[in-house]
């Protein structure tokens, strides 16, 4: 690549303006990080917490910006052609900056309850989210890399950030050694990529299959894609790649694991998507003898399944949303495993529901979070009893997640089930939205039995229902618990952004 | 489009090829007079001691990891230095922020003490 | 906020009005029990004060959506709300609206923990069951659908018997279950649906009711949406939940639940399921009917070998509605309206029984038939209102039960498009005997003889807020007996629109779907099952 060099010299304005919230979030973590270095004073620890929510509300001021019309030519690609800010990236962008913040908020107080004295979380906090901002702004395979990358490391120093812990020594070694398998596989399907086509960029790769005769025509490009979507579905926990999952989101601390099953699971689909249909669509799929649509259902049944029936078996409350976790994995890849046949709709219901799992898993998180403590504390459902009387205002937010992740409307759970089950009807493939209906069928049963167990049953001795006194954490959940609600009840606007950023990746050029 | 890589292909071939001959030749062909001391793990003449499985203190892995985190960056700084000329002005910005964040970088490590050997 | 702004959005308001009472209820602090009572109360009447507005500005002898209004909710989806009333759906408001303050007056003794979060689910229920009878979209109707799962599932689980744990998980499990197989049917249907004002999918009735899709989706799709509504009614072999469901359950709560809540699946046949898919519907009525008939008998049975008086009553619920079903899967005038009149009758005159039966609880503190014996002399109010409420339960003429029965009997023997229609009607008419069977001989067995029990003797009769809800239902009971006129014109005419337009277009239907089935070679399709079940 020659000439790489001198086209970045040929740079426009447009590049600088299009990643600024990107390097307004990352020049935060340097300053961060800087900060926490030299801040010795633990009681002064929470100052970074603020400067990082600050440096975060900048970015989302700027993303804000271009989202209403500061940036012409959503689409266009700047970079040398190796990223793009369209309505995707900036809907993600407000996505990702909204997790961090909940993250941080949830963290503010509780961070030293769980004996985590290091006030480098806030700026591995940001790194990640800039890592993620990075990631969905790509349109080069190599850079979704280093996106990804960016993201992933900081998560896996957050994961074992309870050092007293032995879980979460073991989240955290556990993160690492299959994330670099993974990011193993996934370099590795990018190197196949780059074999058969000669480049990188997603755009690249379609002009190629479409010259070049479809996917099916080249064996090396189909074992490319496979180790790509391999390497993804380990990022976003589907089956067979999701047994990671329960392990790390328990060790975790929960402001890890919510920031975890928010962000980077949304980060994940939205950037799988984004190299399915802008370099793999078209042509690629038409030709090829096994479409990745039929993959991705497979996966997504498997992964329903399984995430569903583990949790149904599982005692402990933060388990159990480790593994509803993955079961939403794949009530999300329906609509990815729609989208070859219904299009913005298959994308947008994936999209959307990713969003909405994002709210929702910050209020069922922050919950678990309010009253994880270093020594006892809440883990197990029984633990839950009577905390509807004890502790109305967080059971009740416990009690909105609960019925959200079961799909009971009005709730932004019910609208993101109902967006993708839509798109597979549309796809013509009804019997996995029936699948899809059964496993709900089988999830609501455990997410009842933590509303039975707050609401229906009484503790056999009082037990000690103390949450962490954090007016940041109460916010937070607040916050969330009202957007799961409202966004369920007033949808327009959110479905507007939705259709607005998945909708020109179909255009026909 | 195989047909581009057959010399790719030709190459491990004989890669292989030379290896695997030599080590056969060597086997087959070297005299073989085994002792004591040639089974030692070093043949200086002192009699080893201690455990083969020691443990080294860990500020060994962070001088490594440090030397190899700012060693790496030349990678970076070479070719542009090279082609300073031709790549103006937005190219040195670039590589000024580049260097501002290994700095910042440094500092922090500095800072935290990891550069300190003694305690 | 002029008077005909009110009275256009009336249907609304009704709904809304409880919405606004729960809400308050959350806010009244739990020690505040008094108040929590009293505004609930206020809440509830308010809404029924609101119906009968509404009740006198439906027009007589009108057959036309009333109050309707609709506006842009979701244009992605194609949701809109959309909400008014007809004939079908009037009476059914009235129902619940009625039902409703008598259910919390009912409680004021009854409930004396967490009285707020009580009135909060009792209100919140009624606004559900309320949305869910005036949308005229299915979005927003299973919105509201779902939604009351969430208050009953509160309602029997904190208030409810020693195993209540158990039969709430088991309610909303059921319920869930049949709705979300539903949910896919009305995915389907909502994505072969056209809005000809935008050109996009929708969601509304108006649109679904001329879809266009193949006899087998028509068939799947009415099976999906008659799972649920067929659990909800309970239909015989998915009545199982129903017993647990109301031995465990609060009285308020059993109430709410014969006397609304089982509506709502008969409801949903008849707006949704029957209109939207009436080929398939027109094929499985006669299995309908068939249904029916066994649970009317299989019921009454059942209810006959009953030991506990609550669990008695709940088995003759599902003897009535298997009248219901069966008047429906007639499809004549006289049928349908003789099922929805029934249906308001079982709720009237169930719900009286739910609430004696509570309030021979509250003093017993047992449900046992066998506990009790020669009540009729120690407390002979009481023995009058029960005798009343069997009376109007087992279909006595000049009781309202009477009307509704015959009229369903009629209906079905008269039948055009059931097969077999004179044999279900003589095998239902069993169920009737079989009915003043089992409820007389309970009466009996509690009320009149000698006094077995010695315990007994201390039991207080009906104290003055017993008689004044019992009043309001008494009076009912007679009203519609006599007087059922002023009832039946308002429902008439809508009911008739509805078979109308069911049978022309399933008419209509089959003849595409022949053509369909033509041009995709598939062979002529097998006679229509009967009922051998």
């Amino acid at each position: 690549m020659p000439g790489m060099f001198s086209e970045l010299a040929k740079l426009d304005n447009w590049s600088q303006w299009s990643i600024a919230p990107m390097a307004i979030v990352f020049a935060g973590a340097v300053a961060t990080t800087l900060i926490a270095g030299f801040v010795k004073d633990s009681t002064r620890r929470s100052f970074i917490g603020q400067i990082s929510i600050f440096c975060l509300a900048i970015a989302a001021a700027v993303n804000y910006v271009q989202w209403t019309g500061g940036w012409q030519d959503p689409g266009r690609l700047v970079w040398a052609g190796s990223m793009t800010l369209d309505y995707l990236t900036m809907l993600m962008n407000f996505v990702f900056i909204g997790c961090a913040i909940l993250a941080i908020l949830i963290s503010l107080n509780t961070i030293s309850e769980l004996g985590i004295e290091y006030g480098e979380f806030y700026p591995l906090i940001l790194f990640a989210t800039g890592g993620m901002m990075c990631m969905v702004q790509a349109t080069d395979l190599l850079m979704i890399f280093i996106g990804l990358e960016v993201m992933s490391i900081p998560l896996y120093i957050m994961c074992g950030m309870r050092r007293s812990q032995d879980r979460s020594a073991e989240s955290s070694l556990k993160y690492f050694i299959l994330g670099a398998l993974a990011a193993g596989f996934l370099l590795y399907g990018v190197a196949l990529t780059y074999g058969a086509t000669g480049v990188t960029s997603l755009h690249g790769i379609q002009r190629w299959t479409m010259e070049n005769g479809g996917l099916a025509a080249n064996p090396l490009l189909t074992a490319g894609l496979a180790l790509i979507l391999a390497g993804f579905a380990f990022k976003i926990a589907l089956a067979p790649f999701h047994m990671w999952t329960p392990d790390v989101y328990e060790g975790a601390p929960t402001f890890v694991t919510a920031f975890m099953s928010a962000a980077v699971k949304a980060a994940g689909f939205v950037t799988l998507f984004r190299i399915l249909v802008t370099g793999f669509f078209q042509n690629g799929y038409t030709a090829s003898l096994v479409g990745w649509g039929e993959i991705i259902a497979i996966l997504a049944v498997l992964t329903m399944t399984i995430g569903n029936f583990s949790a149904l078996v599982t005692k402990n409350v933060k388990r159990m949303l480790a593994w509803s976790s993955v079961a939403h994995a794949g009530y999300a890849a329906v609509g990815l495993a729609a989208a070859p046949a219904a299009g913005a709709d298959g994308v947008g219901g994936v999209l959307f529901y990713v969003i909405g799992y994002a709210l929702t898993s910050f209020v069922s998180f922050g919950v678990v979070a309010a009253f994880e403590k270093q020594n006892g504390g809440l883990s197990q459902v029984e633990d839950y009893r009577g905390l509807g009387y004890s502790q109305p205002f967080y059971a009740f937010a416990m009690t909105v997640a609960m019925f959200a992740l079961a799909g009971i409307p009005p709730t932004v759970g019910f609208l993101g089930k109902w967006y993708v089950f839509k798109a597979a009807v549309e796809a013509n493939i009804t019997w996995l939205a029936v699948i899809g209906v059964l496993n709900s069928l089988v999830s609501v049963y455990y997410y009842l039995r933590v509303v039975v167990a707050m609401y229906l049953e009484s503790p056999e001795e009082q037990a000690e229902q103390e949450p962490i006194k954090s007016s940041a954490l109460w916010l937070a959940v607040l916050i969330s618990t009202v957007l799961t609600i409202g966004v369920g009840l007033f949808p327009k606007k959110p479905l507007g952004a939705v259709e607005k950023s998945v909708s020109p990746m179909f255009v026909k050029k | 489009m195989p047909a581009q890589y057959y010399p790719m292909l030709m190459i491990i071939a004989l890669a292989g090829l030379i290896a695997a001959s030599m080590l056969t030749l060597a086997t087959l062909m070297g005299p073989y007079r085994p002792s004591k001391q040639k089974g030692e793990p070093f043949e200086c003449g002192s009699p080893s001691r201690g455990s083969l499985h020691q443990r080294f203190s860990v500020k060994f892995y962070i001088v490594a990891i440090l030397f190899i985190l700012f060693d790496i960056e030349i990678v970076f700084i070479y070719p542009w230095a090279i082609q300073f000329m031709s790549l103006g002005m937005l190219a040195f910005v670039e590589m000024m922020i580049f260097i501002a964040v290994l700095v910042a970088g440094l500092a922090y490590v500095w800072k935290k003490g990891a550069l300190e050997w003694e305690e | 906020m002029n008077m005909t702004w009110f009275e256009q959005n009336l249907a609304s308001i009704v709904a809304f009005v409880p919405l606004l009472g729960a809400i308050c209820a959350l806010l009244i602090p739990a020690e505040e029990k008094g108040v929590s009572r009293w505004s609930a109360f206020f809440f509830s009447m308010l809404a029924f004060v609101m119906s009968l507005w509404m009740f006198a500005a439906y027009r007589d002898y009108s057959s036309s959506m009333a109050f309707e209004v609709r506006k842009e909710w979701i244009p992605a989806f194609g949701v809109s709300y959309h909400v008014g009333v007809d004939g079908i759906s009037l009476l059914l408001v009235m129902l619940t609206t009625f039902l409703t303050p008598i259910v919390v007056l009912s409680t004021f003794r009854a409930v004396d923990e967490k009285v707020n979060l009580y009135m909060f689910c009792m209100l919140f229920l009624e606004a559900c069951m309320l949305g869910s009878l005036i949308a005229l979209d299915v979005f927003l109707f299973y919105v509201f659908w779902e939604l009351m799962l969430i208050p009953m599932f509160i309602l029997i689980g904190v208030f409810g018997g020693d195993n209540r744990i158990y039969a709430t998980i088991k309610f909303f499990l059921f319920t869930f279950a049949g709705s979300l197989l539903m949910l896919v049917a009305i995915l389907y249907a909502y994505l072969h649906s056209t809005d000809p004002l935008t050109g996009g999918h929708s969601t509304s009735i108006y649109h679904l009711v001329n879809l266009n899709i193949s006899p087998n989706a028509q068939m799947l799709c009415f099976l999906a949406f008659s799972l649920a509504f067929a659990i909800k009614v309970p239909m015989f072999p998915f009545h199982t939940w129903l017993p647990d469901a109301h031995v465990q359950a609060p009285t308020g709560g059993s109430v709410i639940l014969a006397g609304v809540l089982l509506k709502l699946g008969v409801y949903g046949f008849m707006r949704f399921a029957i209109p939207m898919f009436p080929a398939a519907a027109m094929k499985f009525m006669p299995v309908i009917a068939a249904l029916s008939v066994v649970g009317v008998i299989y019921g009454a049975l059942v209810a006959m070998v009953q030991n506990d008086i609550k669990k008695l009553v709940a088995y003759s619920s599902v003897s009535h509605l298997g009248f219901v079903m069966l008047g429906l899967a007639a499809m004549t005038v006289t049928g349908v309206t003789g099922a929805l009149y029934q249906s308001i009758n079982h709720g009237v005159s169930t719900g009286a029984l739910f609430l004696i039966v509570g309030i021979i609880y509250e003093r017993a503190h047992t449900r046992e038939i066998a506990h009790f014996g020669g009540l009729a002399k120690l407390l002979p109010f009481f023995a009058a209102v029960f005798l009343v409420v069997t009376l109007s339960s087992i279909a006595l003429p000049v009781t309202n039960g009477f009307i509704g029965e015959f009229m369903i009997l009629i209906g079905t023997f008269a039948s055009g498009t059931l097969k077999h229609a004179k044999i279900m009607t003589a095998l239902a008419s069993t169920g009737v005997v079989l009915g003043a069977v089992y409820m007389l001989w309970m009466y009996q067995r509690v009320m009149l003889g000698p006094v077995t029990n010695e315990e007994n003797r201390g039991l207080e009769d009906m104290n003055l807020r017993e008689m004044l809800y019992m009043a309001p239902v008494i009076a009912m009971i007679f009203i519609m007996g006599l007087f059922p006129e002023p009832f039946l014109r308002k429902v008439e005419p809508s009911v008739n629109k509805f078979v109308n337009q069911v049978t022309s277009r399933a008419k209509e239907v089959e003849e595409a779907n022949a053509r369909w089935n033509e041009e995709h070679g598939v062979k002529t399709a097998k006679a229509p099952e009967d009922g051998n079940h």
